[in-house]
């Protein structure tokens, strides 16, 4: 009497492990290899195939569901060991979806929009170039910009004062987590070059195997090649500088970084603890017998109640390149987001400026 | 004369209780909403906290910091951020059903138009889980036969939420549609996921093929942990159906996984001993079975259930009474007295071994500690314990509030903490950290000399030091501090999950709050339980806590239900069912006042290991700046005598 089309198909249960025999309408399901999804587990198959089914009841269930899932967000989705979980994951990966979607969209609107533009007569000429087009400046290209940044990390590499992020954390971390790890650290090599006097920046402990340096390695391709300008290395911090110049910026101890040294080699710990609040970097300093600091947080500014004093890596980088330059606290901790501050009211007369420049510095 | 009196004292520091209640409500709102967003239905369906009462406030006790609009301030109203076509199916529903078939078939239609959240796929599934929520197994019915009439096909979402709209209603005459539906579902799919299979095994126990659920609930371990709800539709069914073994059975699988048995479970079990009692056949041993299960569990009923207990008890011509319990332990009405918590020895042992491994140490010493010190601590211990009582140092010096005090006040108020257990000529343990070598001398210096003092690193923790001291001097040993230590329980609970119910019962019969130290230096002290906050039976009487409607918030959420504490675990349950086959006199007195809470525990008195002293300079000070003449009628000297006279006090 009833017909459903997506699951008309039946699936005797013993042959349920016998890939020919289940059809259906996702296109992902059909191209998906489903052995190197599981590994060949039989156990972790059937898991699968559940959770085939457990999408298609969510979206007849009128849940987020995105409509392409990819091999590696299936292994994901495995991973998960809640329902819950795996719904939310499902909205996550739909949400990106509907982004994409969007954004093509929207570019299709804005290329009829240009060529709209190119076929009308422009009423005003002094903003078109003469001579066609043709000028006698060069254009800049984004490559040329790039190696130009390129240059300043690999300037700081030779002359520049060292700064470690320490990547051992990775046992600590979700998979989420180590994600935006990565992403923060990809943050910190690219704020870094482009400040006018950038730090040589190391990072250590970085098993080139370990989720957080994967996922890194993914938003940047070319990082393990010989002239990309960072220093990746699987040799803890110890092995790499003499310990009396190491400092342990960690949050949780009492000595506050009052001035800031330039022959100190500063540790930040790469760690995203969202979920994780166990004073990882204070024992593991503790334990190497390292010195230790944490920014004058609380000297400087009125934390507002609610959100942490957790601040990203690279919030923590521009911080420490500010110090550097100008030795203000008041000046560098501006890059704490405002959010977690108590807000004051907007004085005009104090507007800070938002670059530093050394010559800036020097001058005054 | 004093600025403030001792009941303003322990009411301020009350509302500090009260206060990070509130603090936890709003937490716990934010979370729930959070969890009901990921249900299409329960999110707007399901009522949640707009109905809850507020923790109620106790006798004369006003709370004006707590602002009740940022309670609730993110819930969702029906009218606010709904998307329109739920609303339109919601509020259509809720009205106006439509009746005839046609009728029906232009709702879906019309609601199926009216935007792109709900399409053709999902618009079934949407509108039943809608009835489920409701209770509204008769429009429900009337789809189905719509949807079986204009041939459009059902899918196997929309064929569970039928399901669970039969649940919801308890829906037992249409045994033929759930089958003949649940058999629909397993050709369709032979092999289910876990919302299905909850889905039919919840069908399915309403009927007489409940046994298959067991099978399903296997297929749902396979890829998360059934939830609450789909365990107790299991053992309603196999208690309806005299499987009673199977239906205990699962019930302990249900709390060993750490889910909740729904309140319905135990009102129909309740309701089928009723049932059976009526015919003449008396329940008693099975009743009494319910309440050792929820005794071993250390489970506290709802109002509803509590009751239906006092019901089912009275139609086997028991009496039920509500009633509070006193401060020394004694039941208002029957006057039995509530027997202490016990620990057993090897229990203890076994809790304070963990603890060092689980909770001081851990994965990593020097997270909270370094070798040398624990070393060190360790050595101190084995040269000095036991003590009588340790002291968390800092927490007392602290407990002074605010931040401009100065350290000078904070040291008074440790000495005066000191002082009074010297008077008790207790062997006292202090902890503290390093930084406290720089507090006054003259004060830190009586401490010393009175008491060991222990100082851990500033960087170190002093908590655990503090409980594990605590715990190797023996089981006679109190511990001072004002914390909850909730980390600390959660991280043994973490290692260990079988301990934490041993360190709660621990902590609650071992921990001394301080509630203030008066200007003249006395201090005045909560102490611990003497009587088991759990169900017991004491001289053939039942004794039950149970979780009275206005103070405990509990929030009903789609299958579980939340409890809210507005009490802390530490303090004792005010509110009880005394069982009892006698008759008793309900006119007691109230040894001052019931509601009294606080100012009852200020004038406890209790047996001191070092012998018999009784706390009553609270008392007495409070008598001073209330300029009352106390004349003691009566006054207990001996826990022998408790139980048969009481204090009065004529004011």
């Amino acid at each position: 009497m009833f017909v459903d089309r997506r699951l008309s198909t039946t699936i005797e249960s013993n042959s349920v492990l016998n890939q020919k025999e289940y059809t259906s309408d996702w296109v992902d399901i059909e191209n998906l290899d489903i052995n190197s999804v599981t590994g060949g587990d039989p156990a972790l198959e059937k898991k699968l195939r559940i959770l085939f089914l457990e999408r298609e009841i969510l979206k007849q269930d009128g849940c987020k569901v995105p409509s392409y899932i990819k091999q590696d967000q299936w292994k994901e989705l495995l991973m998960l060991s809640s329902r819950n979980q795996r719904k939310n994951y499902l909205k996550f990966l739909f949400g990106i979806e509907m982004k994409i979607v969007n954004r093509k969209r929207r570019k299709e609107e804005n290329q009829t929009e240009i060529v709209y533009e190119k076929e009308a007569p422009s009423g005003d000429d002094s903003l078109a170039y003469g001579f066609g087009g043709s000028t006698i400046f060069m254009r800049v290209r984004n490559s040329t910009i790039d190696k130009h940044y390129n240059y300043n990390a690999i300037r700081a590499m030779i002359f520049g004062q060292k700064l470690v992020f320490d990547c051992s954390y990775d046992s600590f971390m979700t998979s989420r987590e180590c994600k935006n790890c990565a992403k923060q650290l990809m943050l910190v090599f690219s704020e870094n070059r482009v400040h006018p006097d950038p730090f040589n920046l190391y990072l250590t402990s970085a098993r080139r195997d370990s989720p957080t340096i994967q996922a890194l390695n993914k938003f940047i391709p070319t990082l393990y090649e010989d002239a990309f300008p960072l220093n990746v290395s699987e040799k803890s911090y110890l092995d790499l500088f003499s310990k009396e110049n190491l400092v342990y910026l960690t949050p949780h101890c009492r000595e506050e970084l009052t001035t800031y040294s330039h022959d100190d080699v500063y540790i930040v710990g790469g760690i995203v603890d969202k979920s994780n609040n166990e004073p990882l970097s204070l024992a593991k300093a503790k334990k190497e017998g390292l010195r230790m600091a944490k920014l004058p947080l609380d000297r400087y500014l009125d934390w507002g109640s609610g959100s942490g004093k957790s601040l990203t890596l690279n919030h923590m980088l521009r911080i420490l390149l500010d110090q550097k330059v100008c030795g203000d606290w008041k000046l560098s901790l501006r890059h704490i987001p405002q959010r977690k501050l108590i807000r004051e009211r907007p004085t005009k007369s104090k507007v800070i400026p938002r670059n530093v420049s050394i010559t800036g510095l020097f001058s005054s | 004369m004093m600025a403030f009196s001792v009941r303003t004292v322990i009411r301020r520091f009350n509302c500090r209780i009260l206060e990070f209640s509130f603090r936890k409500i709003t937490k716990y709102s934010f979370i729930t909403n959070k969890l009901s967003r990921s249900s299409v239905f329960s999110r707007h369906f399901c009522v949640p906290a707009t109905t809850r009462p507020l923790p109620s406030s106790d006798a004369g006790f006003e709370h004006e910091e707590i602002d009740e609009e940022t309670i609730y301030s993110d819930e969702e109203s029906f009218s606010g951020r709904k998307p329109t076509q739920l609303n339109l199916i919601y509020e259509t529903l809720v009205k106006h059903p439509p009746q005839s078939e046609e009728e029906v078939y232009n709702f879906r239609e019309k609601v199926i138009n009216s935007g792109h959240v709900v399409t053709k796929n999902n618009v079934d599934s949407i509108i039943l889980g809608i009835c489920s929520a409701l209770k509204n197994i008769n429009f429900a019915d009337s789809y189905l036969n719509m949807l079986k009439s204009k041939n459009i096909e059902i899918n196997v979402a929309a064929a569970g939420r039928y399901l669970r709209v039969c649940y919801a209603c308890n829906h037992v005459r249409g045994e033929n549609k759930i089958l003949e539906i649940c058999s629909y579902i397993r050709n369709k799919m032979p092999l289910m996921d876990a919302t299905t299979a909850e889905n039919v095994l919840h069908g399915l126990s309403l009927t007489s093929e409940w046994r298959q659920g067991l099978e399903l609930l296997d297929m749902i371990k396979e890829t998360c942990t059934p939830t609450g709800s789909t365990y107790s539709s299991l053992v309603i069914a196999a208690f309806r159906n005299d499987d009673q073994e199977l239906g205990w059975e699962i019930m302990e699988e249900c709390i060993k996984i750490g889910k909740v048995v729904q309140d319905t479970v135990y009102l129909s079990l309740l309701d089928l001993a009723i049932a059976k009692n009526r015919s003449g056949n008396k329940q008693l041993a099975f009743v009494e079975k319910i309440l050792e299960f929820l005794k071993l569990h250390e489970l506290r009923p709802s109002t509803a259930v509590a009751k239906k207990l006092k019901y089912t008890f009275e139609t086997m011509n028991w009496k039920g009474y509500f009633t509070s319990i006193s401060d020394r332990g004694c039941c208002n009405i029957c006057k039995a007295e509530i027997p202490p918590i016990l620990i057993s020895k090897t229990e203890f042992q076994e809790l304070s071994t963990a603890f060092l491994e689980k909770v001081l140490v851990g994965p990593d010493v020097f997270s909270k500690s370094s070798p040398e010190e624990v070393k060190a601590f360790q050595d101190l211990m084995a040269n000095e314990a036991p003590f009588n009582t340790v002291i968390d140092g800092l927490n007392i010096a602290y407990s002074t509030g605010g931040n401009k005090v100065s350290v000078q006040k904070r040291a008074r108020t440790l000495q005066a903490v000191v002082a009074h257990f010297v008077d008790l000529s207790h062997k006292i343990l202090v902890l503290g950290r390093t930084h406290m070598n720089s507090w006054p001398r003259y004060e830190m210096e009586y401490v010393r000399k009175n008491s060991q003092l222990f100082l851990t690193e500033n960087l170190s923790q002093d908590d655990p030091f503090l409980l594990y001291a605590a715990m190797s001097s023996g089981p006679a040993t109190c511990f001072i501090s004002k914390d909850f230590m909730r980390s600390h329980a959660h991280r043994l609970k973490l290692a260990m999950p079988s301990l934490s119910s041993i360190f709660k019962r621990w902590q609650i019969s071992h921990q001394i709050r301080l509630v203030t130290v008066l200007p003249n230096g006395r201090v005045i002290l909560k102490y611990p339980l003497d009587y088991s906050p759990n169900i017991q039976k004491v001289q053939s009487n039942w004794h039950i806590p149970y979780q009275s409607q206005e103070s405990d918030n509990v929030v009903k959420e789609g299958d579980n239900k939340v409890p809210i504490l507005t009490q802390s675990h530490l303090d004792p349950p005010s509110h009880w069912l005394c069982l009892s086959e006698k008759k008793y006199e309900e006119n007691y007195r109230k040894p001052f006042g019931r509601n009294d809470e606080y100012n009852r525990n200020v004038w406890r008195r209790r047996e001191e290991p070092g012998g018999m002293s009784y706390n009553l300079y609270g008392l007495s000070s409070w008598m001073k700046f209330k300029n009352i003449v106390l004349s003691l009628q009566e006054f207990p000297f001996t826990k022998q005598t408790s139980s048969n006279s009481k204090c009065y006090l004529e004011i």
